[in-house]
């Protein structure tokens, strides 16, 4: 096959060998690459209940085959492994040239065993792998430790990099390339359990494609496409356009989920922004649609504007004044923390105090120079950041007395910003995602606003279109291809197997993306399975749901601004409906092939 | 740390409900020395200028996101029976972001409709009633 190298690098950072492991068509035939790719290697390069931050606990750097093709949007790759924060899958991308380059070093993965017994750096090009004592970057933020290992060993080399948090095993640290993160679930984390700082890459290694004539004709057109009304929002105001018009339709979570809505929102948005200050736009490598916006502050310093930090360090903590949620957001990116987690526990946190079930100082609802005061304690795991960085589960289950109903977290993993209350189907989304609660893997956000169905109930009727949402979702995450430009696209998988067969050679058809969209979810099912998950995992914190009624009759429609809750029982009757359409047993479990499982115990 | 503080909105003079953010060359459109206080006021305007139908349902259309930067405010008061209709409008009052806002015909996909905040469409055909608020949105709401 075209377009893929055909083989992985299984490399123990502790002794710094390599071993190149053939990887067969088949797999990427099925599975394709990115998220698919990277599940498959977990599985076949771990085991039952292990431990996420093991010495052989691996790390997987997975590409794919249209990594490399400068089509749009293509510059990604897969980051996979086991969450320290979740215990289960953790399926993170990771935007820009490490994709490139890593692909280019000659690998189709990158998996990643071993502990350095000192702070160390990892190597990867062709032919070689080294790694090399770098412990005087411990305690520099990943951009830092970037721009020291491209001064000292080349400025080709793209790098990752964890911060202070993920030096300290923060459950929700993060791996950073280039101001971008491979966000959520602690991959940072991962990587700082076998004391590497950074992973750096490089080379040319290009997989020529199998028709290029018909590639460069697709490429031209996605590129068209790209700067069409289907992606105006994201080159006009980026993510951050979402704030104030999710608060008017009333799903902009605020003060941990109790509301969905605040007068005060206008300070937070992009509008506000965009008309009086100065932004600048910024892009991902191989993207022409630019959806990252930086605000360039007074000191002509930059920060990312992105809806997620926004929301998880503004609306989600009560905190309206711009200046210290811009600061805050600036800071996680440094320290190396997925704000939505940060945010998350931190909201779930200042409820508890307010509610007398805990004492912190400095964490309170819209106390920003308390909640600046505390980031760099969590990153260090120091004083009363010691408990926040726990995580909001974990944190819960340590506070109990019923603080566990108003942990906003799916399986462990912080919700994002989109209240379930106006977005059900999505709500059940979030709770059945095998990672946890994370909506870039449900897409489901697109269903309840297309006025198809009503946002503020749930049924069985609507699950078809909802995991028609999660396998594309999974096969724009395998391609690659940014989520970002969906709405480009004519058809996910019709689109997608154009790409693939003008690259690779092999015809691929709609029908073997579709089918890959499935095979993927049933490989992340299974591994979740061997960690131990258990159905009672794929639900919303009790928050959520609508009380149950005395009595019968029509519930009382809820105060504005306060959130619709999920009638229970129809939350029961779609989650048991989409045990039945994934194909899994009434206990939403899989039963996989015996050649599946054969092929994932063959040694390489 | 010191940290600025921009001056809140709310020292500013609250503007008419459904009057929000004119911008001075939407103002100039309308007419300079047209008096615009009102929705009452915007909308006769606009009916002055044959841009709307008086007979149409009162409503107010709120802007988000790009297009409130390009067409200079943040909602308008005007008549329409449909959301086409009012869209239509929009597209004509405020010419700059006819590049953003395809004709009625052309919008499948691209734009979402909140009405009064509550129930979502994607119809432009969908029918407005008196005292409606429109709220026009980007399809796209991934983050």
């Amino acid at each position: 096959m075209r377009g893929v190298h055909g083989h992985y690098l299984r490399i123990d950072a502790g002794s710094g060998r390599a071993e190149r492991v053939p990887l067969p068509d088949a797999v990427h035939r099925r599975y394709l690459g990115g998220i698919g790719l990277g599940t498959w290697l977990l599985l076949r390069e771990s085991g039952e209940g292990y431990d996420p931050l093991s010495p052989g606990a691996p790390l997987v750097f997975a590409f794919a085959p249209l990594v490399g093709t400068a089509l749009n949007t293509s510059a990604k790759a897969a980051v996979v492994s086991k969450s320290p924060l979740t215990e289960r899958l953790n399926d993170a991308m990771l935007s820009s040239g490490f994709a490139v380059s890593g692909k280019g070093s000659g690998a189709d993965a990158l998996v990643i065993t071993g502990t350095c017994e000192r702070w160390s750096t990892l190597f990867v090009e062709p032919g070689s792998v080294t790694v090399r004592e770098t412990p005087d970057l411990c305690g520099l933020d990943a951009s830092q430790a970037a721009a020291v290992i491209q001064a000292r060993w080349g400025e080709d080399w793209d790098v990752v990099a964890i911060g202070v948090a993920g030096e300290h095993a923060v459950p929700f640290a993060t791996l950073t390339h280039d101001g971008r993160h491979a966000g959520r679930g602690g991959t940072g984390a991962v990587l700082g359990s076998k004391r590497l700082k950074a992973v750096a890459v490089r080379g040319a290694e290009r997989c020529s494609p199998a028709d290029a004539s018909s590639l460069d004709a697709l490429r031209r057109d996605l590129k068209q496409r790209s700067l069409g009304p289907g992606t105006e929002k994201y080159r006009t105001t980026g993510t951050l356009g979402n704030l104030l018009v999710f608060n008017r339709i009333g799903i902009l979570p605020t003060q941990n989920f109790s509301r969905g809505q605040d007068a005060r929102a206008e300070s937070l948005s992009a509008e506000g922004l965009f008309e009086g200050e100065r932004v600048e736009r910024a892009t991902c490598r191989d993207c022409m649609i630019g959806c990252e916006k930086r605000y360039v502050g007074p000191d002509g310093g930059t920060t990312r504007l992105e809806y997620e930090n926004v929301f998880a360090l503004g609306s989600l903590l009560g905190i309206w004044n711009r200046d210290t949620v811009l600061r805050a957001s600036q800071m996680c990116d440094e320290l190396g923390m997925d704000t939505i987690s940060t945010g998350g526990t931190y909201a779930f946190a200042a409820e508890c105090v307010e509610r007398g079930l805990l004492e912190l100082p400095g964490v309170r609802f819209g106390d920003g120079e308390g909640l600046l005061t505390v980031l760099p304690k969590i990153a260090r795991r120091e004083d009363e950041g010691a408990l926040l960085a726990l995580g909001s589960r974990a944190l819960a289950r340590r506070i109990g007395q019923g603080s566990e109903g108003f942990a906003a977290h799916v399986k462990g993993l912080e919700l994002p910003g989109y209240h379930p209350g106006g977005l059900q189907t999505l709500g059940l989304g979030l709770a059945v995602g095998a990672r946890g609660a994370d909506h870039n893997k449900s897409g489901a956000y697109d269903l309840d606003l297309s006025g198809s169905v009503n946002r503020f109930g749930l049924d069985a009727k609507r699950v078809a279109a909802m995991i028609e949402l999660e396998n594309q979702a999974a096969v724009l995450d395998s391609l690659i291809l940014c989520k970002f430009v969906r709405r480009a696209l004519t058809d996910v998988y019709g689109d997608g197997a154009q790409m693939l067969t003008a690259l690779t050679g092999e015809t691929f058809t709609s029908d073997d993306l579709r089918a890959a969209g499935e095979a993927i979810h049933d490989l992340k099912k299974l591994f979740n399975q061997r960690q131990g998950w258990q159905a009672k995992e794929d639900t919303l914190p009790s928050r959520f749901y609508r009380a149950a009624s005395n009595g019968g009759g029509a519930h009382a429609a809820p105060a504005e601004g306060e959130p619709e809750g999920i009638d229970p029982q129809a939350f029961s009757a779609a989650r048991a409906e989409y045990y039945r359409q994934r194909g899994w047993s009434l206990e939403g479990r899989w039963q996989p092939d015996p050649d599946l499982l054969a092929t994932l115990r063959q040694a390489g | 740390m010191t940290m600025s503080h921009p001056q809140s909105r709310s020292d500013e003079p609250r503007p008419q409900p459904g009057l929000e953010g004119l911008s001075a060359e939407l103002r100039a459109r309308l007419g300079a020395e047209t008096p615009l206080e009102t929705p009452e006021q915007c909308r006769a305007a606009l009916v002055r200028l044959g841009l709307c139908d008086g007979a149409r349902p009162a409503v107010i259309l709120e802007l988000y996101g790009g297009l409130r930067l390009k067409a200079g405010c943040r909602s308008l008061p005007l008549h329409a029976a449909t959301i086409g209709e009012a869209l239509q409008v929009l597209r004509t009052a405020c010419p700059k972001v006819q590049r953003l806002l395809p004709p009625p015909h052309e919008l499948e996909g691209h734009y979402r409709f909140s009405l009064n905040g509550r129930a979502v469409t994607a119809d432009p055909d969908h029918a407005l009633q008196t005292g409606d608020r429109l709220i026009v949105f980007s399809a796209s709401v991934g983050g």
